[in-house]
């Protein structure tokens, strides 16, 4: 997989996908050494469509983006309106 | 799985004298377990081999049974991080490990006169990706657990009868699992994970890996576990930034054994040795 920092593309893609879902309000970023994980900022109420039992083909969606990882930033939250 | 369990108590028997590679992990208590009840205390020594990239608690679990149950116990430093092709990270990487602790345990096995070295391997490690398996098989070590065909959940049961504290300990992989290949493996990163986990274990979490990823600490915890530390995010970004970790995230999988093998596309699978 090359490096998704390298590529808009992919971030950009995962958002696209984000959008698609209804989630358009995550921020996305991408993070680690080689920019292998999709670091998603979510408000609360949108969390479990992304980690429950519905949000499998999304979560497979996002990976395909170009991310071998998608996680939720555990940051304190900033304000999402 | 009472056949499996004469053939496990036969193989041992054979061996007349063991040496087990002990890490306090529930295959290997189990199986110095089992060696000392079958060959007697006098022909069984549980050795540990210690480094950074043993869990201390590990360790302390290791130390706590062998005087509990009368196992003898020795603990031996390794020095894996010193080796440059571990420290590298390559896929590849328990290899060099696996060869590092043979070696030692191969000493002192002659040293004492054991005539026969074993692992804690099971039947379900079988189709994973072990490189060690391979340091393992060119030194000769026996996997008596997975030889007599022995599965993870039929070791826990037995561990269970047996009063063993380990019986449903979670698995407990070296700390250098937890950083992706090609980040190299270094004694402040492995501490990094260490302290992360801790302080996730204190907070009540019990089946969980934290990921180095540089920067950013990726918390994959099990799915039973992931709405708890999602409603808990302000004590589990602190603790865990407190070992180190500019960002804390939390894998939106939730946790998966061999999560970071996930890269490898293609990989040769090592041949295990089971009996038939």
């Amino acid at each position: 997989m090359s490096d998704p920092r390298t590529s808009v593309s992919a971030l950009d893609a995962a958002l696209a996908v984000l959008a698609e879902a209804g989630l358009a309000g995550c921020g996305a970023t991408a993070a680690g050494p080689g920019g292998e994980v999709l670091l998603l900022s979510v408000p609360e109420a949108l969390e479990e469509a992304i980690t429950g039992p519905d949000g499998t083909q999304l979560r497979a969606r996002l990976r395909d983006a170009g991310f071998r990882y998608v996680a939720l930033d555990l940051a304190p939250r900033t304000d999402f309106s | 799985v009472q056949s499996k369990r004469d053939i496990l108590l036969r193989i041992l028997r054979e061996c007349q004298s063991l040496l087990v590679g002990y890490s306090g992990g529930v295959d290997s208590v189990f199986l110095a377990r089992i060696a000392v009840d079958t060959l007697g205390a006098g022909n069984v020594l549980a050795v540990t081999g210690r480094s950074a990239s043993l869990p201390s608690w590990m360790e302390s679990t290791a130390r706590a049974v062998a005087t509990d149950f009368g196992i003898p116990w020795l603990e031996v430093s390794t020095d894996e991080l010193a080796d440059p092709r571990y420290a590298a990270n390559p896929f590849n990487r328990c290899y060099f490990c696996k060869s590092e602790l043979w070696t030692r345990l191969r000493a002192v096995a002659e040293e004492r006169g054991f005539r026969t070295i074993a692992d804690g391997a099971n039947a379900d490690d079988a189709g994973d990706h072990r490189p060690g398996a391979a340091a393992g098989a060119e030194q000769g070590i026996r996997s008596p657990l997975l030889e007599a065909g022995l599965t993870k959940a039929e070791i826990r049961a037995w561990s269970r009868e047996l009063g063993l504290p380990t019986w449903d300990q979670p698995a407990a992989p070296c700390l250098a699992s937890r950083i992706p290949y090609g980040l190299s493996v270094t004694e402040e990163r492995l501490r990094q994970v260490e302290r992360a986990e801790s302080a996730l274990r204190a907070l009540g979490f019990r089946d969980f890996r934290v990921r180095h990823h540089g920067e950013l600490a990726r918390v994959e915890a099990a799915r039973s576990e992931l709405p708890e530390l999602l409603r808990r995010r302000a004590e589990v970004h602190r603790a865990i930034s407190a070992a180190g970790f500019a960002a804390v995230a939390a894998d939106a999988e939730g946790y998966r054994r061999g999560a970071l093998n996930e890269v490898l596309d293609v990989f040769e699978l090592v041949p295990l040795r089971m009996a038939r």
